[in-house]
């Protein structure tokens, strides 16, 4: 039980009024005396008995808005006190959140029931700003004598816990069809032997061979001199071009599209670090470039691409979103001019000098960002050089273009699609619709990894992209026919 | 308060009148207890030996009047926080034990000082032991399974 200054000053009151009866010796200031200390022990016993009671007859719940988020993510805490009897105490129920949350105001951590009230309710908005398991200890409760005199402080209600994940995808999935690829991203075998560290081959000597590469332990159990090959080292430049439009930006927080083809673009960036690849990172928003740095291979450049890959947000929202662009290619164009070359219609005269010019799609693929940083900056990588394409499917002209400009000089491109359907919120509710927009998606990266020296892949939340695989199986099982051995669960198109 | 201020004009006229006053703005500025003493005080200086003297000898009635009047301001700010009497009727025993215990301490010659360190020595055995009782009542006493 605390006292409060008024206790105090009430204690302080009655000591005087004794004090001076004793000096005085004045019966009328001893009764005096009396009378407040009666008075204080009287207030004592009836906040003792007043509190027991109340807190015999207090519930208190606290519960998360949800029992999973990342970190920073916004989340609710509800508090609720209930009184199966009105108390003629102040109660003020306060959450007890670790310190690791962040964003309670002190006005939503407390709820009050003010003397004759039975119940009080409160929501407080808050995150976690630390990845792990957060645990809400029992809320307080402090009791309060309306006279003023007494307050306790008890601890009643149920522990309340939520998981807070890191603001990064737990489960990518890299792959082709439904396939997740096996090799590890960034590596590049060159097919050369000769001096190295990691040893690949045993071969007789010949003449001409440098005597300092003989192996000798092998000579010996052989019986004749033999030469150890070893991997060559190679430095090959990676460009990484990392789109961050607004499309990007799709995805429950902490597992958008963007954090997705970050944590592949961080892939890379660690794999060109232990093989001392010269790495470049562009990036490009809706508006235009917005990462330039060319390649290097120090241990500075490497941590400053990584900076700036965590740095990277997904578009300004206010900005328009491209437009999903499925049939704007030249080649489409082209194959409906020759459908419509001769026809007499006016339907057909009409569309026909629409689609016999190239001009306005090829303003319109300059004024893109991500086809316009290709042209401005990967052309001027040392040959050979890897194109590391991060982008998703919302603008699959601009990506087929880009992926095709940069092969021709001795380049390869990689590419990793973000598939929409899997990161917009609600697709996997209707399965069948969602299963033929990632068909559609599959025929696009097919369409992409069939070009000369490219190669695409989809990247995805791993646990998202299964039911979609299910949709399929169970389709193909009701048909009786069997899964492709080769092309993953998804037939060929 | 009329009661308090009737009698504090009986015991000492227009002396009484301005302690009556000035227990008057106690009670109405500050909590209750500091007009209690306020008035306590008031009332030493009329009847008190060598204390504000009066035009007419008084009689016990007007004391027991302003006092019972005192003691009801105190017993009206239990009752009201409560609404139950059972602290009030504590209240009423503990000021009968001991202001009555006080006065009849002091009537029957015990030094005055004796009887205040009594007083003091009870009401702070009696808050402790509140105090613990609380303490046990809610499960507030360290190592008890908390």
């Amino acid at each position: 039980m605390r006292v409060t200054l008024r206790y105090w000053s009430a204690v302080a009151l009655g000591g005087f009024l004794a004090a001076f009866a004793a000096v005085l010796s004045t019966p009328v200031l001893l009764v005096g005396a009396g009378g407040v200390g009666a008075w204080l022990v009287a207030a004592q016993y009836r906040f003792v008995r007043e509190s027991t009671r109340t807190v015999d007859s207090l519930t208190v719940e606290q519960r998360c808005s949800r029992g999973r988020v990342v970190t920073d993510e916004p989340f609710t805490v509800t508090l609720g006190a209930t009184l199966s009897r009105p108390s003629t105490l102040d109660l003020a129920v306060e959450l007890r959140p670790p310190v690791s949350v962040a964003g309670l105001s002190a006005a939503g951590r407390t709820c009050h029931i003010d003397a004759g009230g039975r119940e009080a309710t409160t929501t407080a908005d808050c995150r976690g700003t630390v990845a792990g398991r957060l645990d809400f200890s029992p809320p307080s409760v402090t009791l309060t004598d309306p006279l003023g005199l007494f307050a306790e402080t008890v601890v009643r209600g149920p522990n309340e816990s939520l998981e807070i994940g890191p603001r990064t995808p737990h489960d990518v999935h890299v792959g082709t069809g439904g396939e997740r690829i096996q090799t590890g991203y960034g590596e590049h075998p060159t097919a050369q032997h000769g001096t190295g560290i990691e040893s690949a081959d045993l071969r007789p000597y010949v003449h001409g061979d440098d005597l300092s590469r003989i192996d000798w332990k092998a000579t010996a159990r052989l019986d004749d001199l033999h030469i150890r090959e070893y991997e060559v080292n190679t430095a090959r430049q990676t460009a990484l071009l990392v789109d961050h439009g607004a499309s990007m930006a799709d995805g429950p927080d902490g597992e958008r599209k963007l954090d997705y083809a970050r944590e592949i673009a961080l892939a890379f960036v660690r794999r060109a670090h232990s093989d001392d690849d010269p790495l470049a990172l562009y990036a490009a928003d809706d508006g235009g470039v917005t990462v330039e740095i060319a390649p290097g291979a120090r241990e500075q450049h490497y941590l400053r691409i990584r900076r700036r890959l965590y740095d990277l947000e997904a578009g300004d929202r206010g900005r328009s979103r491209r437009e999903s662009d499925t049939a704007g290619l030249p080649s489409t164009a082209r194959r409906l001019a020759r459908r419509f070359e001769g026809g007499s219609t006016t339907f057909e005269r009409t569309l026909r000098p629409y689609l016999q010019s190239t001009t306005r799609y090829v303003r319109r693929l300059e004024s893109r960002p991500l086809f316009s940083s290709v042209r401005l900056h990967v052309r001027d990588l040392q040959r050979p050089f890897v194109l590391v394409v991060l982008t998703d499917d919302t603008d699959r002209a601009e990506v087929h273009e880009a992926a095709k400009l940069d092969r021709r000089d001795g380049g390869h491109v990689l590419v990793f699609l973000t598939p929409t359907v899997l990161f917009e919120e609600g697709a996997l509710s209707d399965l069948e619709s969602a299963y033929r927009r990632y068909r559609e998606f599959e025929a696009f990266r097919r369409r992409l990894a069939g070009l000369d020296r490219v190669s695409a892949f989809e990247v995805a939340p791993g646990d998202r992209i299964a039911p979609i695989l299910d949709v399929r199986r169970s389709a193909r099982r009701s048909s009786g026919s069997p899964s492709s051995p080769q092309g993953g669960v998804l037939s060929r198109e | 308060m009329g009661v308090a201020g009737v009698g504090f004009v009986l015991l000492g006229g227009l002396g009484g009148a301005l302690g009556a006053a000035a227990v008057a703005l106690a009670w109405y500025f500050l909590p209750v207890e500091y007009a209690f003493v306020a008035g306590q005080v008031v009332l030493a200086a009329l009847v008190a030996p060598g204390g504000v003297p009066t035009a007419a000898p008084v009689g016990p009635v007007p004391i027991v009047g302003v006092e019972a009047a005192l003691w009801a301001l105190l017993a009206a700010s239990l009752w009201d926080v409560a609404g139950t009497p059972r602290a009030t009727v504590v209240f009423g025993v503990l000021s009968a034990a001991a202001g009555g215990g006080a006065w009849v301490a002091a009537a029957s010659g015990t030094a005055t000082w004796a009887v205040a360190g009594a007083l003091v020595c009870a009401f702070a055995v009696a808050a402790y032991g509140l105090h613990r009782y609380e303490l046990v009542a809610l499960g507030l006493v360290e190592g008890e399974g908390s």
